[in-house]
């Protein structure tokens, strides 16, 4: 169940690679070029860049300042943590909300993507979708650490 | 602008907290577009529309590079290789680190993933030979930042995306003040080994090690020669250059180096998709905050302010030196290009500033930003490795920051320097 951020971003991730590459293949080899690749693979960047900010919330890896936690430690620090959590997950799902608005605008316009011919609301649905699995993560993750059974709580891998 | 103070304030606390960047760059946008009075959903909207670009697909697969090279062992024969061209002299190791990091720049575009993947193997045998931990920690983190100045470099690609600039020539920029802050660190580190006695390797130099050893290296450096042969002869754009390289050097570490294994590849894929995450969500919010500035007109407000003061464009650089400077101590790479650009970039074009000599500032800018603490990637990066603390790095980066600040400062005075190539291939 934890994984699911894991499988998927290195689906997207791959299909990026593979995207990009069939799109370098077809203009220099059959010298023909792909209308859809380019705009496919801007859109699974988007997906890949939003799922993978959610598996970084589940890994505890984005970058914070880290002064507070020399002041702030035992209980006071995992109040705050909390906190923290709860409010990052209350503004996913107030950017989301906005999110679910643009979706089904577009929607209603019947507006499409100019390459594929999809249905532009979908598309945008990744924002809406990506916004409340982050807030769901942070829920679970503040469930976990009322609980006891928080791992990764804070590490600061490179993320640049 | 009293609406901005506020925003900042907030933004402030947010970050002291400990709140993600990212989200707090989120809240204050959202903060400053409600009293504002322009609809929030601007950031919803921007969310997605902001990484709508093909030129950005580039920065995903500048990450994976750098993790490939690790795993494939390029990374490793490019050591060996500038081990047998510089390691003789007083610091040897010291100097070698500084020069792999030099030719890892030329193919990875990140910062942290160099001193990721040339302190894993130059701290632990600095420490070997010898050199003192913190020595060895806050060389690696400095060196390492020359990632982002010598081309590719991600933060350029976004800086080109927003100033509306060639990436190419954005990249050529790069290549001679990369070339000056690699010297500068080359000459404190040569003055801290003589005064600590740090000595060279015991073997002395040979052409024939050289040779062999670059025959080893040669996959991994003719890395640079695609990338950047491709972008310039106008075969790749950028992010076609970065996919090839990515395949370029799975190929290399799977098949010729032999050294990656096919159940490698998920795990490298992983953590480059996690620093992706990390990295441009921010870019997402940090272009809404952008956003929000141009149109509250702040950047013309600003704008006039420096210029009631001076209409020096050497004098607002060196403003701009210190700004970032301090900022720097809280924010990092993409937020600050995408908060800066919009606000300087235009009245020092006005003056005849060009946009490849602010760009530059603005890199070596966030370069000094990823080894200050509080909020240092580089600092963080290095820390793991060497395991010291974060009080006795910052102690031990400084005669390195000076270095680079001193560099900083030279170029903002030569702008030929840096317009120099861009012009030579036009």
């Amino acid at each position: 169940m934890n994984d699911i951020e894991e499988y998927v971003s290195v689906g997207l991730f791959s299909a990026l690679i593979i995207l990009c590459f069939l799109q370098i293949l077809f203009r220099f080899v059959f010298n023909f070029s792909l209308s859809w690749t380019e705009e496919l693979s801007r859109y699974v960047f988007i997906a890949l860049v939003y799922i993978a900010a959610s598996l970084a919330v589940i890994r505890g890896a984005h970058v914070r300042v880290e002064v507070i936690d020399n002041y702030v430690t035992g209980k006071a620090k995992k109040y705050l943590d909390t906190v923290i959590d709860l409010s990052f997950a209350l503004f996913m799902i107030y950017i989301g909300y906005y999110g679910i608005e643009i979706t089904v605008d577009a929607l209603s316009v019947g507006q499409t993507t100019p390459a594929l011919g999809w249905k532009s609301g979908w598309v945008y649905s990744i924002i809406p979708f990506s916004f409340y699995l982050i807030a769901f993560r942070l829920v679970q993750r503040a469930y976990q650490r009322a609980t006891g059974t928080l791992k990764n709580s804070n590490n600061t891998v490179g993320c640049d | 602008m009293f609406i901005f103070g506020m925003a900042m304030l907030a933004f402030i606390g947010l970050l002291l907290i400990g709140m993600p960047i990212a989200v707090s760059i989120g809240m204050t946008t959202a903060l400053a577009l409600f009293l504002s009075d322009i609809p929030v959903s601007f950031i919803s909207q921007l969310s997605f529309s902001s990484l709508d670009s093909f030129t950005y697909l580039a920065i995903p697969m500048f990450i994976l590079v750098g993790f490939v090279m690790e795993t494939g062992g390029l990374s490793k024969r490019i050591v060996n290789f500038a081990s047998s061209l510089v390691g003789q002299t007083a610091g040897g190791l010291g100097i070698v680190t500084v020069v792999a990091c030099m030719f890892f720049a030329a193919i990875s575009g990140s910062s942290p993933a160099t001193v990721a993947a040339i302190g894993s193997m130059m701290i632990p045998s600095m420490i070997e030979k010898g050199y003192n931990r913190d020595f060895a920690g806050a060389l690696t983190a400095s060196a390492g930042s020359l990632g982002i100045l010598i081309p590719p470099s991600i933060p350029m690609i976004i800086y080109a995306v927003t100033a509306e600039i060639s990436i190419g020539d954005m990249f050529l920029a790069g290549f001679v003040p990369g070339a000056m802050i690699g010297a500068g660190l080359i000459l404190a580190v040569y003055i801290i080994s003589k005064k600590r006695g740090y000595k060279g390797q015991d073997e002395a130099f040979s052409v024939a090690k050289v040779k062999s050893s670059f025959k080893e290296a040669k996959w991994a450096l003719l890395t640079p020669i695609i990338i950047l042969g491709g972008i310039y002869s106008g075969i790749f754009t950028a992010t076609e250059a970065a996919c090839i390289t990515v395949i370029y050097t799975l190929i290399i570490g799977l098949f010729v180096h032999r050294e990656m294994k096919f159940k490698d590849i998920r795990p490298v894929i992983v953590k480059a998709a996690l620093t992706t995450g990390c990295v441009i969500i921010i870019l997402g919010f940090a272009t809404a905050f952008a956003r929000y500035l141009t149109i509250s007109q702040i950047p013309q407000m600003i704008g006039e302010l420096i210029l009631q003061f001076t209409d020096n464009p050497t004098l607002i650089l060196l403003i701009f030196v210190a700004l970032i400077m301090f900022t720097g101590l809280f924010i990092e790479t993409a937020a600050q290009i995408l908060i800066y650009t919009p606000l300087f970039l235009p009245i020092l074009v006005q003056l005849g500033v060009s946009p490849y000599h602010f760009g530059i500032i603005l890199i070596v800018g966030t370069e000094l930003a990823l080894i200050t603490p509080p909020v240092g990637v580089n600092l963080f990066v290095a820390k793991g490795i060497t395991g010291s603390s974060m009080v006795q790095l910052t102690r031990a980066v400084i005669p390195f920051l000076l270095s680079m600040l001193l560099v900083q400062i030279a170029l903002v005075f030569l702008p030929g320097a840096i317009t120099f190539l861009p012009d030579l291939f036009k």
